[in-house]
C-alpha cells in the first residue's frame, strides 16, 4: 500500500501544472487541479472562538467559505496585506463524492508554471519528518525554490505548522543573481 | 446489446454488467408471449452468462465466439419473426451445450455444495470481502448505492409476499433484484456476496417456478439474506466513506449458505409448511445439516450420471426426502388453508401488486447527485439576494420608467417562483421511512409474541430530505415504545374486549405551516396517575403543582424518567423517548403527547417543511452581527437598574417575573468588544433550549430576517458555536448561534467571574 501510494504521487506530480505564490520572500506551489479561483481580498467575517490561523469566513457568490491566514498557518510574522494580497479559493476532496472549497490568503500570487518530475527533488528532512509530510517535494524554478504543498494534508492538520526554510540552493540563487 | 459485444475482451470483465442489463430486458420481453425459439434463445444465453457470472467473472475468447454466434442467430430470428417467415432453429450445438453445462453446472454445483457442506463444520472462517478500492472506487460507490435501493425492494417486497404468498410479480421483483445484485457482486469480485446472492436467487426462482412453497421460513430466510447483505453493504459503505477502514468486510454467513442450499437440494420446507406467523425451524433442515454424508453419496450418483439418468436421480431424492417426514406431508395436505393452494397453482392476479403501491415499483426518477442539489439551490437563494438588490437599489428606483418596473416586478416574481421550485427539489415523501417501520413492526411483533397491524396514511407527503433521515430515528424508538409497551399481548387485548391485532397508525400530514406525522396505537394507554405518582416521587414535579395532562405526559421524554418507571413495570412508557425529543428538537420541531387509558396513545409530533431556511433575530454585538433561531428567543428586554444580582459562582442572573434566568455576555464569549458599556445600555435576549434558559446580552436588536442557512466549511466541522451562516441581505455573512450549545456548554461557572454591573440594591 505504501509503495503504491509513492508511485500514485509520483505520477501525479511528473504530470502537473502548480500555482506558485509568496508569502513574504517564501515560495510556495500548488497544484492547479485544486485550485478553483482567486479573488481579490475582500472583507471578512470574523468567527468567534477559533484557531487564530483561520481568518473566518467569507461570501463566495452564495457560498460561505471559511479562509485561513496561510502566513499564520506557516508560524511566519503577521504583516498588514499589500496591495497583491489575494485569496486563492482551492477544492479539495473531502469524503467521497463531496468537495469542499477553502480559500487561502496569500501575500502574491505568482504564476502557473509546468513543472516536469525531473525539476522536483525529494523534500529535504529538515526538521524532522511533521514538516516533510505537508511538502510533495522542493522545485528549482527560474523565480527560486518553491516548496510544492500537499494541500489535503496541509488542511486536514488544526494547527499551525512549521515550513523549512530551504536556504542552500535559494540563497545560492540570490548570491548568484547578485553577482 | 451488439454494440456491448464489440467491446468485449478476452479475460476482461468489461461490458458483462450491461451486458446482463440487456439480457435482463431481453428475459422481460419473453415473457410477453414471444415463440419458443426467442425463449430457448435467452436462456441459452442466460446460462452462459451465468456461468462466466458464476465462475471467473471474465469473458474467454470462446465465449466471445459464442456470443457473437448467438447475436447473430437472433438477430435472424428478430427479422424472421418480423417478416413473418419461419423461425431459424436453435443451432443443435447449443442445445448440446445447454444440457451439457447444464449436467456440468449442476455437477459442479453439487460438487462445491458437497464440499462447503464437509468443509464448513471443520473451517473457521466465515466469508469476507475486500473491496478494491483503489482501482474500483467509482463503481463500488455505484453499486453501493444501487444495493441499498435494491435491498430496501427486496425487504419491501418479502413483507407484501408475507401478506399475500401468491403475489407472482413480487416474487420477479424480488428474484429479479437479488439476481442484479449478483451480477454487481461478482463484477466487483465480492465473492462472498455474489454466493449468497447467488443462492437466494436459486431459491426464489425455485419459488417462482413454484417448486418450493412460500412459507414464513422461506421468507425469514431470505429476510436473513437480505440482512446479511445488507451488512456487507453497510461494511462498503463504510470503507467508501472513509478509506482508512480499508480491509476485509466478514459478515458470518457461512450457517446461512447452508441453510440455503440445504432447502434448496431437499426442498424440505414443502413438507413442513406453516402456517405464516408462526415461526418454526423445519425438523428435516436440522437432519440433512448433521448428515453431510448422504450429500455425497448423491453427488457421485450425479456426477456419474448421463443426462437421462438425472431425473430420475431427482425422484431418488424427492423420495427420500418424503420418506424422512412422512407424518409432517399428511399433516400439511390436511390443514391447507386457501392461501398454500394458491401457492401450489399460482394464479396471476391483474390488481397491481402491493409492492408498486408502496413504491418498489419502477418510478420514473432521476437521481440526482445531493450536492448538485444543494448548490442549486443555493444558487437561486443567491439569485434572489441579487435581484433584491437590483430592485431596491436606489439609482434603480429614482428612474421613472414604466417598462422598468414591469421588467422588475416581473424578475420579482420569476424569482420568487424559482426559489420555490428549487426549495421543493429538496423534499422529499416520507414514504421510504415509513416503509421501513413494516419491518420493524413484524420483527418486533414476532419477538414480542403480539399480533400488531402497521397502518399508514400520508406517506406522499413531502418533507425536506435533511428532516426525513432524522425523523426515522425518532420513528424507530417511538414505534418500538408502542409494542413493547403500548400494544398488549393477544390474550390481554380479548380480555379487553378489544381486537386481539394492535393497530399502529403512522400519518403524515401538512398543518400548521409543517408538517405533522402522527403516531397512533389502540394499546393500554399512559396511566396519568402513575406517571404523575411516579414525578413526585422522584421530585421531578413540586408536590403542591397541578400539572395538565399534557404536561405529566410530556414527563415521559425526560432523560432517566422512562427506566425508573419501567422498573415498577407499570405502564412503562419512555424507553429512549428522551432521544426522541432530542432528535425533534434538533430538527426545530415539537412533540405533543394524548392517550386515553386503557384505549390509545396518541404522539403528534409537528416539524418545519425545511431546514434550509429559518426566521432569525439580527443582533449586533460590538461591530459584529449574528443570528439567533427566532425559534428559541422567547423574549428580549432591556434590564432596569436592580434587575441583575450577581451570586457567587453562578455569574449574573437576572430576575425577570419571579424567574431566575443566568446571563452570558456574547460578546465576551464570543471574543468581540461590547459596545454597551453596561447591561443598562444593551439588551437581553432569553433563549431556551429544551427547559434550560439563558439571558444573552447583545449591544443591539437589528430586525427579524428570513435567513437561508448554509453549512460551515468542513474544515470548522468541529465547532458547535454556530448552526451555520447566512448570507445577509448586503452581501456580508452573518453567523447563527447555535442556542444549544450556548445554554449548554457556557455553565455561567466556567466563565470568569466579573465584577457586578448593577452593585446589589
Amino acid at each position: 500500500m505504501k509503495s503504491r501510494r509513492t508511485t500514485l504521487n509520483r505520477v501525479d506530480v511528473s504530470t502537473r501544472r502548480y500555482l506558485t505564490f509568496s508569502l513574504g520572500t517564501e515560495l510556495y506551489g500548488i497544484p492547479v487541479l485544486n485550485v478553483r479561483e482567486i479573488i481579490r481580498l475582500c472583507p471578512i467575517t470574523r468567527l468567534p472562538r477559533v484557531q487564530p490561523h483561520v481568518s473566518g469566513v467569507i461570501n463566495l457568490r452564495g457560498t460561505v467559505i471559511a479562509v485561513l491566514d496561510l502566513r499564520s498557518k506557516f508560524q511566519l510574522p503577521h504583516v498588514q496585506p499589500g496591495e497583491r494580497a489575494c485569496i486563492i479559493v482551492v477544492q479539495i476532496n473531502g469524503h467521497p463524492g463531496q468537495t469542499s472549497q477553502l480559500g487561502f490568503i496569500v501575500d502574491a500570487v505568482e504564476e502557473v508554471v509546468q513543472v516536469g518530475s525531473s525539476d522536483i527533488e525529494a523534500p529535504p528532512e529538515f526538521g524532522g519528518v511533521p514538516a516533510t509530510h505537508f511538502i510533495q517535494g522542493v522545485a528549482t524554478l527560474r523565480e527560486g525554490v518553491t516548496l510544492l504543498l500537499n494541500i489535503e494534508r496541509i488542511i486536514s492538520e488544526d494547527g499551525p505548522i512549521a515550513l523549512p526554510h530551504i536556504p542552500g540552493e535559494r540563497d545560492t540563487i540570490d548570491t548568484n543573481a547578485k553577482q | 446489446m451488439a454494440e456491448e459485444m464489440a467491446f468485449l475482451m478476452p479475460d476482461r470483465d468489461t461490458g458483462l454488467l450491461p451486458l446482463n442489463g440487456y439480457l435482463m430486458d431481453l428475459e422481460d420481453m419473453t415473457g410477453t408471449g414471444l415463440s419458443g425459439a426467442w425463449a430457448g434463445g435467452v436462456t441459452v444465453v442466460r446460462r452462459w452468462i451465468d456461468e462466466i457470472l458464476d465462475g471467473t467473472g471474465k469473458f474467454s475468447i470462446e465465449s466471445i465466439e459464442r456470443l457473437t454466434g448467438w447475436h447473430d442467430w437472433m438477430t435472424r430470428l428478430v427479422v424472421a419473426l418480423e417478416e413473418g417467415e419461419p423461425e431459424p432453429e436453435l443451432p443443435q450445438v447449443w442445445k448440446a451445450t445447454r444440457t451439457a453445462l447444464a449436467t456440468r453446472s449442476d455437477g459442479f454445483k453439487e460438487g462445491r455444495r458437497g464440499q462447503t457442506v464437509g468443509a464448513a463444520s471443520n473451517r473457521e472462517s466465515e466469508p469476507s470481502i475486500i473491496p478494491n478500492l483503489s482501482d474500483d472506487l467509482e463503481l463500488l460507490r455505484e453499486f453501493h448505492s444501487e444495493s441499498l435501493e435494491l435491498l430496501q425492494s427486496i425487504e419491501q417486497g418479502l413483507l407484501v409476499l408475507e401478506e399475500n404468498p401468491a403475489d407472482g410479480k413480487t416474487i420477479d421483483s424480488i428474484f429479479r433484484a437479488f439476481h442484479t445484485f449478483k451480477g454487481g457482486a461478482g463484477f466487483l469480485h465480492l465473492d462472498a456476496m455474489r454466493d449468497l446472492a447467488h443462492e437466494l436467487e436459486s431459491l426464489l426462482d425455485a419459488v417462482r417456478r413454484s417448486e418450493l412453497p412460500i412459507n414464513s421460513f422461506v421468507i425469514d430466510l431470505v429476510l436473513a439474506g437480505a440482512d446479511s447483505l445488507n451488512q456487507f453493504t453497510a461494511g462498503i459503505g463504510q470503507q467508501l466513506q472513509n478509506p482508512k477502514f480499508h480491509g476485509s468486510i466478514t459478515v458470518p454467513t457461512a450457517d446461512l449458505l447452508r441453510r440455503l442450499k440445504s432447502v434448496l437440494q431437499d426442498g424440505v420446507p414443502r413438507q413442513t409448511e406453516v402456517t405464516p406467523g408462526l415461526k418454526q425451524q423445519p425438523a428435516g433442515v436440522q437432519e440433512s445439516q448433521s448428515s453431510p454424508e448422504t450429500f455425497s453419496a448423491r453427488l457421485t450418483l450425479q456426477v456419474d450420471a448421463s443426462p437421462q439418468f438425472v431425473s430420475p436421480d431427482m425422484d431418488i431424492q424427492e423420495s427420500s426426502v418424503t420418506g424422512q417426514v412422512p407424518e409432517f406431508q399428511e399433516e400439511s395436505l390436511g390443514n391447507l388453508n386457501p392461501a398454500q393452494v394458491k401457492i401450489r397453482a399460482p394464479e396471476r392476479t391483474e390488481e397491481t401488486s402491493a409492492i408498486g403501491s408502496r413504491g418498489g415499483g419502477i418510478s420514473s426518477f432521476v437521481k440526482l447527485d445531493t450536492a448538485k442539489l444543494d448548490n442549486l439551490v443555493d444558487l437561486v437563494g443567491e439569485l434572489v439576494i441579487a435581484q433584491s438588490m437590483v430592485v431596491q437599489n436606489p439609482d434603480v428606483s429614482k428612474i421613472a420608467s414604466l417598462p422598468l418596473a414591469r421588467a422588475l416586478r416581473q424578475l420579482s416574481r420569476i424569482t420568487t417562483e424559482l426559489q420555490r421550485n428549487a426549495l421543493s427539489l429538496r423534499m422529499v415523501p416520507v414514504r421510504g421511512t415509513f416503509n421501513k417501520m413494516f419491518r420493524l413492526v413484524r420483527d418486533l411483533a414476532v419477538q414480542e409474541q403480539k399480533d400488531v397491524h402497521l397502518e399508514m396514511s400520508g406517506e406522499d407527503t413531502e418533507l425536506d430530505r435533511n428532516i426525513v433521515e432524522k425523523l426515522g430515528d425518532a420513528l424507530i424508538h417511538m414505534v418500538r415504545n408502542s409494542i413493547d409497551h403500548g400494544i398488549e399481548p393477544p390474550a390481554e387485548r380479548l380480555s379487553r374486549g378489544k381486537p386481539s391485532q394492535g393497530t399502529i397508525r403512522l400519518s403524515a400530514s401538512h398543518q400548521r405551516g409543517g408538517i405533522v406525522i402522527r403516531i397512533e396505537d389502540d394499546g393500554r394507554g399512559l396511566n396519568r396517575d402513575t406517571i404523575l405518582a411516579k414525578a413526585l416521587d422522584g421530585g421531578w414535579i413540586m408536590p403542591n403543582a397541578v400539572p395538565s395532562d399534557s404536561d405529566i405526559f410530556s414527563l415521559i421524554f425526560l432523560p432517566g424518567f422512562s427506566t425508573a418507571q419501567r422498573i415498577t413495570g407499570v405502564s412503562g412508557r419512555g424507553v429512549g423517548m428522551d432521544v426522541v425529543k432530542r432528535n425533534i428538537e434538533m430538527l426545530r420541531g415539537s412533540i405533543e403527547t394524548r392517550s386515553e387509558l386503557g384505549e390509545w396513545t396518541r404522539f403528534t409530533i409537528l416539524l418545519p417543511l425545511t431546514l434550509a431556511i429559518i426566521d432569525g433575530l439580527l443582533v449586533g454585538i460590538g461591530e459584529e452581527r449574528y443570528v439567533i433561531p427566532i425559534l428559541s428567543v422567547r423574549e428580549s428586554f432591556r434590564p432596569r437598574r436592580g434587575m441583575v444580582t450577581t451570586v457567587h459562582g453562578q455569574g449574573e442572573i437576572v430576575c425577570i417575573r419571579g424567574k431566575q434566568i443566568p446571563i452570558l455576555r456574547l460578546g465576551e464569549f464570543l471574543e468581540t468588544p461590547h459596545a454597551s458599556r453596561s447591561l443598562e445600555d444593551g439588551i437581553i435576549v432569553v433563549v431556551e433550549s429544551g427547559d434550560t434558559t439563558r439571558g444573552l446580552f447583545v449591544d443591539a436588536l437589528i430586525g427579524k430576517q428570513e435567513v437561508v442557512i448554509k453549512s460551515l466549511s468542513e474544515t470548522l466541522r468541529g465547532q458547535s458555536l454556530l448552526v451555520g451562516a447566512a448570507v445577509l441581505a448586503d452581501g456580508w455573512v452573518g453567523l447563527i448561534l447555535d442556542v444549544d450549545t450556548l445554554v449548554r456548554l457556557s455553565n455561567p461557572e466556567r466563565i470568569p467571574s466579573r465584577v457586578a454591573a448593577f452593585p446589589n440594591p
